[in-house]
């Protein structure tokens, strides 16, 4: 439940001064008439006691001067009724063996009131009575005193309780508003001032006048709201400084994107320039053949025509037949450049085609020779013993056939380029004979169970990879190549494309002994 | 011999009765002695003689003024005192206790001034002659400037 402090306030004071309130208009007024009966008992008895005092005086030593004093200042007193003088006798019977007290009124002051020996005090009036002894006499003096005194004394008292009341009950009304004023105003203030820096108005200031906890508060607020504001400030200005780095980084994001496609892109023309150089040395034989056997049909048709010329239809039939022979082995080879430029073609489509079944082993076979004569195209020194172990028993695979062909060849061609590179061996020491070897084979599911697995491995025993560089050679750019000879994404596009397909790639390298790439692709 | 005891034994008895007797009598004999008394007062205020009525009217405090209006204060002897017991017998006809009680009543009523009681002669005759408008009872004829002698009933003494 919502309180406002304005209300808590006006509780607050209206209970203390309900409380008291009720202290001065109950509470007290009973305490005093209590204290006023009880000195005012007190009084009486005293008066009782003096006169009685001066009665033992005066019938002792014959000194009345005690006793008229007393007796004037009884009278005197305010609210003064009566006083009387009882004496006690023993009065015994005639055997004189038992007695009765007898109490006769000896004397009252006034002779019109008529005083009763036992009365007791009511509460209109108060009667005390004090005992005297003497040889003459014995007995009491009673005084009676009126309470009109006492009641009119407590009314008094009330009467000024009930002003006192008053009083206070106005004072603490306006305690209140001068409380309310001065907390609840400035706090709602506060309170206003703190929604609209809530709602984004750091312009809110409070006015502080009060010098005390609140306006303490109001200063605290006011330097909050201008840190705030600075703050604010400052991460507008850092936001701002944000923004301008994002829109930097965007930029710089969408440059490294284009540059990524481009180096993709040049790698991409890289393995094809390599391949082009293997495909040129795999067309200029096919194309040397078509070019020879056209050149010797074009002189065998001439020798041809000298021939039906001369009507030697048996030499015409002969030269026919070489030229047919020729014929068909211009088509086989043009058939095999056809193959060849076709397979050029394959590999430089971008990566945007469909999955479908292919024959590994034939691809692992191609791409084998095509790296090995691209090799060989840029550097005629260079000689490599390679070997391909092709499963018969390997199924095809679904997959995207460029993408894969690119890892064969990019691996491959790493392969080729580690033998080529490979350090003269120590003084005294052999080289070896570099050589690469591909192995496919069809790993079924252990135990029958999961997936059939294709695995590629391609070894070469060429330096190795050091070990410190092992972990790196999947990152993207990374590369051991002089600059500009290599892009540094050969290995990394491979990564990829054979987890986009589902498998794995991993390295085996001892360095100085060789590596081995190991490919497992499901079926 | 028991008979001689009894007989000693009575006779015991009535000589203490004989001596107590002869005891009592002789006190009644003093008591029957009377003390002349003399009225005395400040010459200012009181007059020179008094009839026997004024006096007692004076001493019951009745009357409290003297006809030129000053205000009697009468001194007397204590009860105690022989003089004091014969002025109660005299002139109060009452006993010391009487007029003890007697005086308290008029005090508590507020009805009169009790006098002033006084344990010696002298000291009653300084009071009187001390303060205009005194009177007092004393048991031998003064001889002094300051105080009178007054008559009662034409007689110095009664």
């Amino acid at each position: 439940m919502f309180i406002a402090l304005k209300t808590k306030i006006w509780l607050t004071v209206l209970t203390i001064v309900l409380l008291f309130t009720c202290f001065t208009l109950i509470y007290f007024p009973l305490k005093q008439g209590e204290s006023l009966l009880h000195n005012y008992n007190n009084e009486v008895q005293n008066h009782a006691n003096t006169v009685a005092l001066g009665v033992r005086i005066a019938l002792k030593e014959q000194n009345y001067e005690g006793v008229q004093t007393a007796m004037q200042f009884v009278r005197g007193a305010p609210g003064f009724e009566f006083v009387s003088l009882l004496q006690v006798d023993t009065v015994w019977n005639e055997k004189h063996d038992s007695f009765i007290i007898k109490e006769t009124v000896f004397g009252t002051y006034p002779d019109s009131v008529h005083v009763k020996p036992g009365q007791v005090s009511t509460d209109s009036i108060i009667i005390k009575r004090a005992p005297f002894q003497t040889p003459e006499m014995s007995g009491d003096i009673e005084v009676g005193f009126s309470t009109k005194e006492i009641i009119e004394s407590k009314h008094k008292i009330q009467r000024t309780s009930l002003m006192a009341s008053g009083g206070i009950f106005i004072l603490g009304l306006l305690i209140s508003l001068w409380l309310a004023r001065n907390i609840s105003v400035p706090v709602r203030v506060l309170r206003d001032a703190a929604r609209r820096v809530g709602q984004g108005d750091l312009t809110a200031n409070i006015n502080c006048i009060s010098n005390d906890e609140i306006g303490d508060l109001g200063k605290a607020f006011n330097i909050m709201v201008s840190d705030i504001s600075k703050a604010r400030e400052e991460l507008r200005e850092i936001n701002q400084t944000l923004s301008d780095t994002n829109q930097r980084l965007n930029t710089t994001l969408t440059d490294l994107k284009a540059t990524q496609t481009q180096l993709i892109h040049a790698e991409k023309m890289a393995s094809l320039g390599e391949m082009t150089a293997g495909i040129a040395h795999e067309i200029q034989n096919p194309l040397n053949f078509v070019n020879n056997f056209s050149e010797i049909n074009s002189e065998l048709v001439d020798e041809l025509h000298d021939e039906l010329k001369k009507g030697d239809m048996q030499s015409a039939n002969e030269i026919a037949r070489n030229i047919k022979e020729n014929e068909e082995k211009i088509v086989f080879h043009g058939k095999r450049a056809d193959s060849i430029v076709k397979s050029m073609l394959l590999h430089s489509r971008t990566g945007s085609g469909q999955k479908e079944l292919t024959d590994l082993n034939d691809m692992v076979d191609e791409y084998v020779r095509l790296a090995y004569h691209g090799m060989r195209a840029k550097d005629k020194t260079f000689n490599v013993d390679f070997k391909t172990e092709l499963d018969p028993e390997l199924p095809k695979i679904n997959m995207i056939p460029q993408d894969i062909g690119r890892v064969l060849l990019n691996l491959i061609n790493n392969a080729f380029q580690a033998l080529n590179s490979a350090p003269y061996p120590p003084e005294g020491g052999h080289k070896k004979s570099p050589k690469v070897s591909v192995i496919t084979k069809h790993i079924p599911p252990l135990g029958g169970r999961g997936q059939n697995s294709v695995q590629i491995s391609i070894t070469d025993n060429g330096p190795g990879i050091p070990d410190s560089i092992k972990d790196k050679i999947f990152q993207p750019f990374f590369t051991t190549k002089p600059t500009g000879k290599g892009t540094g994404l050969g290995l990394s596009l491979s990564y990829d494309i054979i987890n986009a397909h589902g498998g794995e790639i991993k390295v085996d390298s001892i360095e100085g002994e060789g590596t081995t790439f190991t490919i497992i692709l499901p079926v | 011999m028991k008979n001689y005891e009894v007989i000693k034994m009575k006779l015991s008895i009535y000589i203490r009765i004989i001596f107590s007797s002869l005891l009592f009598m002789s006190g009644m004999v003093v008591h029957a002695q009377t003390i002349p008394l003399t009225v005395i007062s400040h010459p200012a205020d009181a007059p020179a003689d008094l009839k026997q009525s004024e006096l007692k009217s004076i001493l019951l405090g009745e009357k409290q003024r003297w006809k030129n209006g000053k205000k009697i204060e009468v001194a007397l002897l204590k009860t105690s005192t022989a003089a004091g017991k014969e002025v109660c017998t005299k002139v109060y006809d009452m006993s010391a206790d009487e007029v003890k009680k007697y005086w308290l009543a008029m005090v508590f009523q507020g009805k009169a001034e009790a006098p002033s009681f006084f344990n010696t002669v002298g000291e009653l005759q300084a009071f009187v002659s001390e303060n205009p408008g005194a009177i007092g009872i004393v048991d031998q004829i003064p001889n002094s400037p300051g105080i009178q002698v007054v008559m009662v009933d034409g007689k110095k003494t009664f």
